[in-house]
């Protein structure tokens, strides 16, 4: 009997991300409609506790001899997911609910993943999944009291370079990397927190139109934060940093040539590290034929590699897999271990809503009213989108493995906090140009509506097959050629222009 | 400024789509190859919830199933047991299951464990209390033929391995002694601290044995390869010669007289084989060699054959290893598949045993085709060898080996209906005498009486059947040229073409 629940849920689990997905895509075609919006919504949230409920139940049958607990757990969960949304429907009724319901939901899958592997683990990640949830309710709270963000670059710069030389002096080794710190009982990883503040002071720094000279410090900035990465054998944040600079610099100046230029750099500067640095040879050698040394090298993907195969498209069933086979299981190869239980086409849903959450964070970037708050945002967006891409294209051999989490689904207290302030931020960005729409001067009302009119466009594109369509809830560039006279201009850019003119 | 943070937006989607693309590639297009990698956990696992497939022979006969077995401890009441139907013949084919898994059970344990249609299934068990099954496998061997074999061997240590050349289909395959896979449990110390026996070794493929006289197969195929005209080299024994110091005999010292390759292959000359094989030094015969040694990835338990032999070993070993003493050593199933390159025209196949799998809607799966290991010598030479090898059996060491086959009255069309005279054949049957090439072997070694070698393969023409016989410490040819005989026999008469 719990065999045959185990199977139909199976092909339910499918349903319910594929219907979550859908509606995710109605929700982010209809935000002018309300009525289609909140009803998009809310069918996500009903997806999010059938999948919930669904899940405990397996659990619960497979797991009998700890039925109280799966139980018990289950329910405190269940109840969480009722009540987030509603608390941030009142607090902040203007942020983005579909990229809520996207956190919620990913991290709803990564605690069941974590009961089918350790029951106390799922709880301790509930927990932080909760603690991290009320920070990002409070931190737009407190950002909207600091209106001047971008007047500080000096001291974000000198407090992460401050980070990393005590982290090279002060760290300890851990998954094979020296890059955590430890105060008292509590572990982190500062190379989390300079990357949001590297991510800082770039925007601020940049939030002028940058000339290539004020380019420079910056750049040889990286550079240096780079090095003590690669030296920390931190590849993973490392790769995710340079990706999310290259981001915003092509953002700040809109030339392709540097972004080029970043790249061919970049290669060059890893085919070096890859000749120096015996690690990273090993991490490639690993990647380019993990079968030909499984028991040592390449260990982890072929691993990975089995466990996301085996089972096929529709996966082995909820607790069923070989989780223990699957090294770092909790952790790095979380996803190794959904494609096994929920099956492939589960993990596509699950990589779809990534998308999705990075396509709220781009829009977030469009709409936000001054360049500043329009590159923090992308590039809060690309160090979450980078860490997603960097281990997931890791374990499933699509790039060299390097050790990060998965955000909102692997285990992990700092991660996952970190992950819940960068949402947050972008949630305020997000929410913030929405507020500022509303009660604007005369004179600026006439480019904010000429923006706006973009909106029924997007609708109009609604008819086209989902996946197409999803790429291109981002306004289509197409119409905006036609009116070259309202292309890329912010407020803050017209007012600059002004400026300029009457110096003159 | 705007029109950037698209274009940065566009690359994510794009990012993400190649890995869902990266994704269904490893999950579709490269699954086979990933999920049948030997470290791969879940190929090796069983659960109790479901009746393993059954191992079937070529005839969709039940070799090893499944049976429901009362069980009080069991909350359902019945354990599944699994049952082998013909020790003695299977044993080391099957293997068993319990104390590990060996054999098919081991190496096609997922496609036995493997429930297709598992919705259906698991819905027919709650309801209907269906069992739910894994895959059959089909096996390329006939039970009867596999059965026969068994009893060729009798209860002399030995074995018996078949193939059909121009497949590598194993035909029989069987290891005397054998143990019972349905009592390996309760047997286990016995079966393991039997070291005069090992009846848990496979000797067909896992028992190395030095390859004696049947190894100038490839001294002969090594001479023709270099020098054609070896073949009309003339030399004269003595029944013994000096080789640098190294004095070898023939068999008995009989002394053979002026012979060429046709006699001193046929009659199995010693000193003839070591001359040729001087003549053509070590650094040759290594590279004949090396075209037969290659690793078959043969899917059942497999000891590499060893062949040492290079430029820098002493004389006496080079003499040795032309006439197939010294280091090498080679299991029946490699002497099989060296003869079956033979009749092949030099291309040896790849051995395999899978046929194909069944799954819960009857359909087939894993359907194996057959594939060229490697090619071992020109077509010509492999007819020039067969030569050598139907003179064995016309007037040298293996005259026994000959036979012929009576029709039967199945196998006459009557064709009085349609022409009102005579009667004909049902085509493709293989009737009256039989030609057949061969080679015996005697292999010295340390552990007593030598081991007696037959590889043959018939018709010599038109080869249907390789088969190589090895049984131990039996004395010269004895009982292997007739064992290798009967198989072939009974091979063409009631299995091919039927």
């Amino acid at each position: 009997m719990a065999q045959l629940a185990i199977i139909i849920s199976k092909y339910l689990f499918i349903v319910y991300i594929v219907v979550f997905l859908w509606h995710g895509f109605i929700a982010a075609t209809n935000k002018n409609d309300t009525n289609k919006y909140k009803k998009a919504l809310s069918r996500q949230r009903l997806m999010m506790c059938l999948f919930h409920i669904n899940a405990v139940i397996i659990l619960a049958l497979a797991q009998s001899d700890n039925i109280y607990f799966i139980v018990t757990r289950g329910t405190v969960i269940l109840m969480f997911l009722i009540l987030a949304p509603p608390a941030i429907n009142k607090i902040y009724p203007s942020c983005s609910h579909i990229l809520w319901n996207g956190v919620l939901f990913l991290g709803d899958i990564g605690i069941i993943t974590l009961y089918t592997l350790n029951p106390q683990l799922a709880q301790k990640q509930f927990i932080w999944h909760a603690v991290g949830f009320a920070a990002g309710l409070i931190l737009p709270a407190l950002l909207d009291k600091l209106p001047r963000l971008d007047k500080f670059a000096k001291f974000y710069i000198i407090t992460a370079i401050v980070l990393l030389v005590a982290t090279l002096i002060f760290g300890n080794d851990e998954f094979g990397s020296r890059n955590w710190i430890t105060i008292g009982s509590l572990t982190f990883q500062p190379s989390e927190v300079v990357k949001l503040l590297f991510i800082l002071y770039l925007s601020s720094v940049l939030s002028q139109n940058p000339s290539p000279r004020q380019l420079l410090a910056p750049s040889v900035l990286c550079v240096i934060i780079l090095l003590c990465f690669v030296a920390q054998k931190d590849l993973g944040s490392a790769l995710i940093f340079f990706m999310s600079f290259m981001v915003v610099v092509y953002i700040a100046t809109s030339n392709i040539a540097y972004f080029a230029a970043g790249t061919l750099a970049a290669g060059i500067g890893a085919y070096l590290a890859y000749l120096i640095f015996p690690h990273i040879k090993v991490r490639v050698a690993a990647w380019l034929d993990p079968w030909s040394d499984i028991s040592g090298k390449g260990y982890q993907i072929a691993h990975s590699l089995f466990a996301i195969a085996t089972y096929g498209l529709t996966g082995a069933g909820l607790t069923r897999g070989y989780s223990t086979s699957i090294p770092v299981v909790d952790r790095d190869f979380i996803f190794s271990a959904i494609c096994e239980e929920f099956g492939v086409i589960f993990g596509i849903g699950v990589i779809l809503i990534f998308l999705m959450i990075f396509l709220e964070g781009a829009v977030g970037a469009l709409n936000a009213h001054n360049r500043f708050l329009c590159m923090f945002c992308a590039g809060l967006t690309s160090l979450i989108a980078f860490q997603t891409f960097v281990i997931l294209g890791g374990v499933t051999k699509l790039i060299p493995l390097t050790g990060v989490t998965l955000p909102f689904v692997s285990y992990g207290g700092t991660s996952l906090m970190m992950c819940y302030v960068l949402i947050a931020i972008i949630q305020w960005i997000y929410q913030s140009c929405v507020q500022y729409a509303q009660p604007e001067p005369e004179s600026t009302a006439k480019q904010r509506r000429s923006r706006d009119d973009i909106r029924p466009a997007r609708q109009r594109k609604s008819t086209e097959t989902p996946a197409k369509s999803r790429a291109e809830a981002v306004p289509p560039a197409k119409k905006r050629k036609k009116r070259p006279a309202d292309e890329d201009i912010s407020l803050d850019e017209v007012l600059d222009y002004n400026r300029k003119r009457e110096r003159k | 400024m705007k029109r950037s943070v698209k274009t940065v937006f566009w690359i994510y989607t794009l990012l993400f789509f190649i890995l869902i693309i990266n994704l269904v590639k490893i999950s579709v297009f490269d699954r086979e190859k990933i999920i049948n990698n030997p470290y791969n956990p879940r190929i090796s696992g069983s659960s109790q919830n479901i009746m393993r497939g059954s191992i079937l022979d070529i005839n969709e006969v039940p070799i090893a199933e499944t049976i429901k077995a009362e069980n009080a401890d069991d909350p359902r009441g019945y354990s599944y047991k699994r049952v082998y139907n013909y020790p003695a013949a299977f044993a080391h084919i099957t293997g068993y299951t319990g104390k590990g898994k060996t054999g098919v059970e081991s190496e096609y344990n997922y496609i036995l464990e493997t429930v297709t249609n598992e919705l259906y299934q698991s819905l027919a068990a709650v309801i209907a209390k269906k069992d739910i099954r894994g895959n059959d496998v089909v096996l390329t061997i006939d039970a009867e033929l596999q059965q026969y074999a068994a009893q060729q061997l009798g209860t002399s240590k030995g074995a018996i391995v078949a193939l059909e050349p121009d497949s590598g289909k194993i035909l029989t395959m069987v290891s005397y002694p054998y143990y019972d896979p349905n009592a390996v449990a309760e047997n286990w110390t016995t079966l393991n601290s039997d070291n005069e026996n090992s009846p848990l070794l496979s000797r067909a493929a896992q028992g190395l044995y030095p390859p004696g006289s049947t190894f100038k197969m490839i001294t002969a195929a090594c001479a023709l390869e270099n020098d054609p005209s070896l073949l009309n080299f003339d030399y004269y024994c003595e029944g013994e010669e000096n080789f640098g110091g190294k004095l070898l005999h023939c068999y008995n010292s009989i002394d053979h007289g002026s012979e060429d390759m046709n006699g001193a292959f046929a009659y199995s000359c010693n000193t003839y084989f070591a001359k040729i094989g001087t003549m053509l030094g070590a650094g040759k015969l290594r590279a004949t060699a090396d075209k037969f040694f290659v690793d078959p990835n043969f899917p059942l338990e497999y000891s590499k054959p060893l062949f040492s032999l290079d430029e820098s070993s002493p004389m006496h070993e080079l003499v040795d290893t032309s006439i197939g003493q010294g280091k090498t050593l080679v299991s029946p199933l490699f002497m099989a598949m060296v003869t079956g390159s033979v009749a092949n025209g030099g291309t040896m196949m790849q051995p395999y045993i899978l046929d194909h799998s069944i799954n819960n809607f009857g359909f087939k799966e894993n359907i194996t085709i057959p594939q060229k290991l490697t090619q071992t010598m020109t077509p010509e030479n492999a007819a020039k060898l067969t030569e050598l090898m139907k003179q064995v059996v016309r007037y040298g060491t293996a005259e026994d080996a000959a036979f012929s086959i009576e029709t039967t009255q199945d196998d006459i069309i009557s064709e009085s209906a349609i022409s009102g005279t005579g009667i004909s054949y049902k085509t493709g049957l293989i009737t009256g005498p039989v030609t057949v090439a061969g080679k015996t072997g005697t292999a010295e070694n340390s552990g007593g009486a030598d081991h007696a070698w037959f590889v043959a393969f018939a018709p010599a023409d038109d080869p249907k059947i390789a088969v190589a016989v090895l049984l131990e410490n039996a004395g010269k040819g004895s009982k292997a040229v007739p064992a290798a005989r009967n198989v072939m026999k009974y091979y063409l008469s009631n299995c091919y073409g039927k």
